[in-house]
């Protein structure tokens, strides 16, 4: 076990899992005299009929006092002060936010603003700029995937100045995350594929990135071999609900990992090509995540060799030999991806080339490559990644990636 | 996997070189400014008190320093705190003073008769004064759980739990073999029980570093054994860093104790702690705990699915997956064993049996009896 | 009987002398560079007018303050923040985390991933600064230091290994 010299790691929000979790909401929302809550919500959650069953789950001991359901896919600052002012209005002393990245985003943006009686969300964006407990906030996840309900972080972004604001501090951990297989059960399976890829991401990166510790290395094993085991059996079955809370649980667990040692350049890449060409978060992860692995391969060596164990399994770990362990930790990511195409019918892209939109036009053109690279060395994932970035190293990466060939080892620089 | 559980950890973790140099800024985020720290005699002796304010050098934090003998004080504490306007604590000291930190905070947010109430445990549900826990030596644990016992009461709240806990070689005082030996036993028995039985996945991944900890320094640090005397300062660097991960480990067992109810491993350490048992055979309340582990794991070998899986934090990665399928429980239990006979060795002392340390055939078979069995 | 002492921690006033002089070393050798070596021009040219930034320790200093002025040029601005508008704040989180990254013991990316510092400001821009400062090490200090301090030693052209490297150096002990 490899021990750095320092490092951190906490999280503070009360995890409550299990196949009919959200029952207990209401006896947490009674614990943190929280009986007034508002629910953030977006249309999708609504249309699954998930905020019914949360509905349900609530006793009478909680009076839902507005139920706001019009959060955009990417959260902005506008929406934040906008469902602020409603939680004032409706006098409400909490908040549940019921839906994937954006919606916890939005929520722990409000929260500021609510608690803090403010309307000026700049005032506090940074790090550190939080200074006291804020209200109540529980999460309720519905994607598997981006483990924001234990993180520290809220990304939102100011239109108007074109960029994203990042909010940084222990208290915006939400103080419960409920993780119910519900929530999951209905997820179409390519947005299963994808998010599952994306939790797996988040677990690679933390055992890979500068900020790694046995803690997060821990969580971040516990929760790939959790998505080894479920994910593809999800995808073929999907109403099995042991799997599903499997799969939520590897996504939390994932987002605690990451929440401590950072991720790197597979979501610094991953972040600019879903900026510049709106691909969902979770198709860029599942296709960039063996190249970031590659990329990193040879200042990671011994992280990715222990990776196989909980990827490929015992069996497999004890045959191969300790030298080819690292190599076939990046196969397996480029496996499993190939096995989800298949299982998903060709909807889980295994290429940024072959992603296409709604009207089946190409989203990542090879023209937008250069663009993507550019943003891409503003983006502050960079900082936790292993091995240094350049222009000219981010656009080899994403050509590799758009064609879907394996990346050329020797290319990479090593200084 | 088990069809529903829960997860708490209120306590952030700084483990490492230069993790005193982060408690300014990190109190400061929590609108801490004052600190009271709490510590006792041992550490004062080998500088620490020093050490520490050293650490808020450039940050203007005035330090109120109170160096505690016993818990008869609190009274005297909770007028200097509540007169002088302090707004945080900071104990930098294990056991004793941390059980007492937890109960001035207590008092501090509910008023001090709460102390005085024989109303049993009670349950707090608002958040209290910021505290960080700076430990000396490897503890049992206890340092960060959500409970505290103060006169015989048990308070019991997630909210006792430390804020932050610093975990770092420059505050480690020179520990007796004794104590290094029961600590790391006792974290090893409760993270092996957790890791096998809660069929948690969270509670394995803070268990599963806590046995690595345990496994990489436990031998070392009996071999090498501190006097008494040797204190921080004088103590090499080399000896230190495993004493801070004994430390560490000691600190996720307290995790593992507020997350995992009946911990069967621990009711065995209570009956070693009973007056006229254990001690007189030689067995401490870590042996004793890692006796009722090993009973345990005996009983459930071929129901757990868990115990074989127990081999990787045990060992690694690469001993784990050689040993096939059926043999990893075994082998999980040899190592355990062998970890045993190797302590015992290197001690000259025979560590003896649950039964010939006083506790009768039915308090060790109802120790042993795995948990999941009574569940069902 | 309990002991009770009160200590106000004085200032560490070696260390902070120390950290002065790297800051006005540093600060006038990124002033230097951004007038003599194009990459480092070019990443101040894609900055906002009178961009500021400022690298330094919580909670009362030292700092160091770099930005554009009205002119777009860069300029080391010494070593106060009072007054000043400043877009970017790099702080370590105790000047004795900054000595150790000054003192070559741990590189700014390493300190960064253990969070001993905290980004306020931009982080697109904050990404820009890093660069700059790495480029800065990477010209002044020699190549085992250097390579300690930055991830990965950059392969740069004989010229602005050497001419530029001694135009850097002659700018900024001559504060030009
Ligand atoms: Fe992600």
């Amino acid at each position: 076990m490899g021990i750095p010299d320092y490092y951190e790691f906490g999280c503070n929000t009360t995890i409550v899992a299990g196949h009919d979790a959200l029952e207990q909401i209401s006896g947490l929302l009674v614990s943190m005299e929280a009986k007034n809550p508002m629910v953030i919500t977006d249309h999708g959650v609504r249309r699954a009929k998930l905020v019914d069953i949360l509905l349900q789950a609530l006793d009478g001991r909680i009076t839902v006092r507005t139920i706001q359901d019009d959060v955009p896919p990417d959260s902005d600052i506008k929406t934040v002060q906008t469902l602020a002012a409603k939680y004032t209005k409706n006098r409400c002393n909490a908040i549940i936010a019921l839906g994937g990245g954006s919606v916890m985003d939005t929520a722990k943006g409000v929260n500021i603003l609510a608690s803090h009686g403010s309307d000026n969300l700049l005032a506090f964006a940074g790090a550190g700029a939080l200074h006291h407990t804020l209200n109540p906030l529980v999460a309720v996840p519905t994607t598997a995937g981006t483990g924001s309900e234990v993180t520290r972080v809220a990304v939102i972004s100011d239109p108007d100045n074109d960029r994203k604001l990042l909010f940084t501090s222990g208290f915006l951990m939400p103080d419960a995350a409920i993780i119910d297989a519900r929530m999951t059960l209905t997820l179409p399976s390519a947005i299963t594929a994808a998010t599952a890829m994306d939790a797996l991401s988040h677990a690679v990166e933390a055992c890979l990135c500068l900020g790694r510790n046995p803690l997060s290395t821990a969580h971040a094993h516990e929760a790939i071999a959790l998505i080894s085991h479920h994910l593809l059996p999800v995808i073929r079955n999907p109403g099995h609900k042991p799997g599903r809370l499997a799969l939520a649980a590897a996504a939390t667990l994932a987002g605690m990992a990451f929440s401590n040692s950072m991720v790197g350049m597979v979501h610094m890449l991953g972040h600019s090509v879903g900026s510049v060409c709106h691909v969902a978060h979770g198709t860029c992860m599942a296709i960039l995540l063996p190249y970031g692995m590659a990329y990193n391969f040879h200042r990671t060596n011994s992280q990715l060799a222990d990776l196989l164990l909980p990827m490929a399994g015992a069996d497999l770990f004890a045959r191969t030999s300790p030298a080819d362990r690292a190599q076939k930790a990046v196969d397996w990511v480029h496996q499993m991806n190939r096995r989800l195409h298949q299982a998903t019918a060709g909807a889980h892209t295994v290429c940024l080339r072959e992603i296409k939109g709604p009207d089946g036009s190409t989203l990542v053109p090879g023209h937008l490559l250069p663009k993507i690279a550019h943003t891409a060395l503003g983006d502050g994932s960079i900082f936790y990644n292993p091995e240094d970035l350049d222009y000219d190293d981010c656009l080899m990466v994403l050509e590799a990636a758009h064609g879907g060939t394996p990346l050329d080892r020797s290319r990479v620089k090593k200084g | 996997m088990n069809s529903a559980f829960q997860f708490l950890c209120r306590t952030k973790t700084a483990f490492g070189s230069h993790a005193l140099f982060h408690l300014s800024f990190d109190l400061s985020c929590m609108n801490a400014h004052k600190p009271f720290v709490i510590t006792d005699q041992a550490a004062c002796d080998a500088g620490l008190d020093l050490q520490l304010a050293r650490a808020f050098q450039d940050a203007h934090v005035p330090l109120g320093i109170a160096v505690l003998e016993d818990t008869s004080e609190m009274e005297s504490l909770y007028r200097l705190f509540v007169d002088k306007g302090y707004d945080s604590i900071i104990v930098l000291g294990t056991g004793m003073v941390v059980q007492t930190a937890k109960a001035l905070n207590l008092a501090l947010c509910t008023g001090p008769e709460t102390l005085r109430s024989s109303a049993g445990p009670r349950q707090i549900n608002a958040s209290l004064l910021p505290l960080a826990v700076i430990p000396t030596h490897p503890g049992s644990g206890q340092e960060t759980t959500g409970e505290t016992t103060f006169l015989h009461h048990v308070f019991a709240s997630p909210f006792l739990m430390p804020d932050l806990l610093i975990i770092t070689a420059d505050t480690m005082l020179g520990t007796p073999c004794d104590v290094v030996m029961d600590s790391g036993l006792t974290s090893l028995a409760l993270c092996c029980e957790a890791f096998v039985f809660s069929d948690n996945p969270f509670v394995r991944s803070f268990a599963g570093p806590g046995i690595c900890m345990v496994m990489e320094n436990l031998i070392f640090l009996v071999q090498n054994p501190g006097k008494e005397e040797l204190l921080c300062q004088k103590a090499g660097k080399d000896r230190r860093q495993p004493l801070a991960q004994l430390a560490h480990a000691a600190a996720l067992s307290g995790f593992i104790r507020s997350n995992v109810p009946d911990l069967k491993t621990l009711q065995a350490g209570l009956h070693a702690g009973e007056p006229g048992i254990a001690p007189e055979a030689g067995l401490s309340r870590g042996l004793c705990m890692v006796l009722a582990l090993l009973d345990m794991f005996e009983n459930s070998k071929d129901t757990s699915a868990w115990l074989g899986k127990l081999l990787l934090p045990l060992t690694d990665a690469q001993h784990y997956a050689t040993v096939c399928g059926t043999g990893q429980a075994d082998a999980a239990i040899q190592t355990i064993r062998d970890l045993l006979q190797k302590l015992s060795r290197i001690l000259s002392k025979d560590f003896g049996t649950l039964e010939q340390a006083g506790l009768t055939n039915g308090q060790v078979l109802k120790i042993s009896e795995p948990p999941f069995l009574r569940q069902s | 009987m309990m002991d009770f002492l009160e200590i106000t921690p004085g200032r560490q006033t070696l260390k902070r002398w120390y950290l002065a002089v790297m800051f006005r070393f540093f600060g006038r050798a990124i002033q230097a560079a951004a007038r003599v070596d194009q990459p480092v021009t070019s990443e101040f040219a894609a900055m906002p007018e009178n961009y500021t930034f400022c690298l330094g320790a919580f909670p009362g200093g030292p700092y160091m303050v770099v930005g554009k002025d009205e002119n777009g040029r860069v300029r080391y601005m010494g070593s106060s923040i009072a007054h000043r508008t400043i877009h970017l704040h790099l702080t370590f989180k105790s000047p004795a985390l900054l000595f150790l990254v000054f003192t070559f013991r741990e590189s700014t990316p390493i300190a960064n991933a253990r969070n001993r510092l905290y980004v306020r400001g931009d982080v697109a821009q904050a990404c820009a600064v890093m660069r700059v400062m790495d480029m800065i090490q990477v010209f002044l200090l020699p190549k085992f230091l250097a390579k300690r301090a930055v991830k990965r030693y950059p392969d740069w052209s004989v010229k602005r290994r050497t001419l530029v490297r001694a135009q850097v150096y002659i700018r900024t002990i001559a504060g030009l």
